[in-house]
């Protein structure tokens, strides 16, 4: 039995779910910091304090 | 006071926590990929192939590791649990749920890398065996304990209660462990013995598996690094240095920030 295709799928698998992961980790920052600063913007021009 | 000491002491002010992340996070991860990099070029191309198993022996560079992952960072929970409930720290409440997605990725890892290996070696994809059933608990477990989170409102009971659940979860590790040696199980024991630091691996097969085990470790570092700055500054959203760090004005209020605080 050929080995390799059992091999390339396992790989397959480790780097793609890795790489969902380390997506998840990473997004979401620059997401938040820019949220966090539209709301600075918003709640100063109802004149109110942050 | 102890250096240890003082320094879990320092990790328990968000402001601290987020600059030892923001200054260690890269070094984790491109340590973790470079590291990754040879162990793999040496695993799947100078490593000799194994006289029984053929080339598919090479699934447990990936395997092994993920597996021991998943044991690893489900410890690290219950730690990080058990911080959260008796001492009250925030960051170890953080901590501990933002290492649960990395540690289902590993042990959904695990099953499946383990899976593929099981086919061209026992015939079959999956068996209800001891080793392999206690992994898919964990798995569930995992699944448990994110899901807890996500189900309370309160963020940092939320935290608390999942910490409660990998404290509890706990008792499934050492079934995972000594499922082998407990019940007759078609996977095999242990081929390394970290307590006896004795292996019966050829070491030219043993070094890249255990490159592969730092280089997971540092990965873990990182993505529960990252995962924790999210929600520190989810958390500390209203503070001074979060409104700094977005470029914002600080607010004049007395204590918005205190270093020490947990």
């Amino acid at each position: 039995m050929d080995h390799w295709p059992f091999i390339y799928a396992a790989y397959a698998v480790f780097f793609i779910l890795l790489l969902a992961d380390a997506i998840g980790a990473a997004s979401g920052r620059r997401r938040l910091l820019d949220g966090l600063r539209g709301r600075a913007v918003r709640e100063q021009r109802r004149g109110g304090t942050p | 006071m102890n250096r240890f000491v003082l320094w879990f002491h320092r990790m328990g002010s968000p402001p601290t926590f987020y600059a030892f992340a923001e200054r260690w996070r890269p070094w984790f991860l491109w340590s973790a990929l470079a590291i990754t990099a040879v162990a793999l070029y040496w695993g799947l191309a100078r490593a000799p192939d194994d006289y029984l198993q053929g080339d598919s022996f090479r699934i447990i560079y990936i395997h092994v590791p993920s597996a021991w992952m998943g044991q690893f960072i489900f410890l690290a929970m219950a730690i990080c649990g058990f911080v959260a409930i008796v001492w009250r720290i925030k960051i170890a409440e953080i901590m501990g749920i933002a290492s649960a997605p990395v540690g289902a990725a590993f042990t959904a890892i695990a099953l499946a890398t383990g899976s593929l290996w099981g086919r061209p070696t026992w015939g079959t994809y999956w068996v209800w065996d001891a080793r392999l059933t206690s992994t898919l608990v964990l798995l569930f477990l995992y699944f448990g304990v994110i899901g807890l989170y996500r189900a309370i409102e309160d963020r940092r009971k939320a935290a608390r209660a999942a910490g409660l659940l990998a404290i509890i979860g706990l008792v499934n590790i050492p079934i995972i462990q000594y499922s082998v040696y407990w019940w007759n199980t078609l996977h095999q024991p242990s081929s390394i013995k970290v307590t006896k630091m004795s292996s019966t691996i050829d070491p030219s097969m043993l070094w890249p598996l255990l490159a592969m085990a730092v280089a997971t470790k540092l990965y873990y570092a990182w993505s529960a690094l990252s995962r924790a700055q999210l929600m520190v500054l989810e958390m500390e959203s209203g503070k001074d240095w979060v409104r700094e760090l977005a470029g914002l004005p600080r607010v004049a209020s007395p204590s918005t920030d205190t270093p020490r605080e947990a």
